[in-house]
């Protein structure tokens, strides 16, 4: 008996210690701060109001399921598609944004991804030149 | 049988002393030998006897009178008188403990001495280690107990295994968490500074998420299109392009 429970006791630490490792590299939990980072850059480049915020991102977030399905081989098909998604959905932003934050929509979105390319770049140039250091130093 | 030449040569050979004696009778006795044979070895012996063999024989057998009438009690008297004597002093000697005993009856014991010897033992015996009484388990009580630990471990590793598997398909939905995070990034105006936090994987995910070719958007990101290889680069080297990534050091090395 004292063996069942020490098996026990070990397999649920184990399993316990296993669920700490998944939280800490779950995918979700990484992708909210950029998610966060992405709400509020984008409501500050569309200076969006506390009411059309509340309209828009529940659209947003159906618009960005939609465009995050969109699979397959085909990279003219998939482009195709995204276009598709993004001609749907642009009578809804028209509506909340009005038409010139519409058409801005797209832009501030790119920049933003581009702001994150800017920064692994960044990192990865950091790197690198870490390891050239260490590489000249041995 | 003598006239054998052969035999007399051979007898000449080994006994030359019995040649004489051929012929002649050497078993005679003078005569009248035997006649007064006993008397004459009788003389001789008595000649030759020792002293006190000659002298008057006499009957050594006699007892005295009556002896053997009180023989017997004699003997027995006398039997009885040392083995009473000895049996008492050599137990003396061996064991004077028993000797003093006596005739006592040694074999007694207090009354009721063995009604209650059992719990005088007992008593006086300490315990040597606690005695634990085993419970019989039965054998359904096993079973139950070996399929609810069964069923929690499945449970526990399905539940961890699934939830990585939906989370895979799925995307991140909008919490409140996360518009609360957004709002304070707003609010304190520390975008620069929570965008340095995020690690390289986030970001890397999060782009590949949103169908983004990470290499080529670093490309992009860096270059002038200007300086991007031309095609007969392609040609002639066709590590062309990674050579480039080397050069811009955007190029993931830790791969």
């Amino acid at each position: 008996m004292k063996h069942l429970l020490l098996i026990i006791t070990f397999f649920l630490s184990g399993l316990s210690a296993l669920q700490a490792q998944e939280r800490d590299n779950d995918p979700a939990k990484k992708e909210q701060k950029i998610q966060a980072l992405y709400i509020a850059y984008m409501s500050r480049e569309l200076k969006l109001t506390e009411v059309e915020a509340q309209k828009f991102w529940p659209v947003h977030s159906q618009f960005d399921s939609e465009i995050r399905s969109v699979r397959g081989e085909e990279e003219l098909k998939k482009q195709q598609e995204v276009l598709n998604i993004k001609k749907r959905y642009q009578d809804r932003f028209i509506r909340i944004l009005g038409n010139d934050r519409a058409n801005d929509f797209y832009r501030k979105d790119a920049e933003f991804r581009k702001k994150l390319v800017e920064r692994l770049k960044n990192m990865r140039q950091q790197n690198s030149g870490n390891k050239r250091m260490q590489m000249n130093r041995n | 049988m003598f006239n054998n030449k052969d035999i007399l040569k051979e007898l000449q050979d080994i006994s030359p002393a019995l040649i004489p004696l051929q012929q002649l009778n050497v078993f005679t006795v003078p005569e009248n030998y035997f006649t007064n044979f006993s008397e004459i070895v009788l003389l001789e012996m008595i000649a030759e006897t020792p002293a006190f063999l000659s002298s008057e024989v006499t009957n050594t057998m006699e007892v005295p009178a009556g002896y053997f009438d009180s023989l017997a009690d004699t003997i027995l008297a006398k039997i009885k008188i040392t083995h009473i004597q000895s049996t008492a002093e050599e137990l003396k000697e061996l064991s004077p403990a028993l000797s003093a005993t006596g005739n006592d009856n040694v074999f007694t014991v207090p009354s009721r001495y063995f009604e209650d010897l059992s719990e005088i033992i007992l008593g006086q015996v300490k315990p040597v280690a606690k005695i634990v009484e085993m419970r019989s388990h039965s054998s359904f009580m096993r079973y139950a107990v070996a399929a609810v630990i069964t069923g929690i471990m499945g449970l526990s590793l399905f539940s961890v295994l699934d939830k990585k598997n939906v989370e895979t398909i799925e995307n991140t939905p909008l919490t409140a968490s996360i518009i609360n995070d957004a709002n304070k990034i707003l609010q304190t105006n520390s975008f620069d500074k929570v965008l340095e936090t995020v690690s390289e994987d986030e970001i890397i995910g999060y782009l590949q998420k949103n169908g983004q070719d990470v290499n080529a958007a670093l490309v992009a990101a860096s270059v002038d299109v200007n300086e991007l290889p031309s095609a007969d680069d392609y040609i002639i080297n066709e590590d062309a392009l990674n050579d480039f990534l080397k050069e811009l050091n955007i190029k993931d090395y830790s791969n």
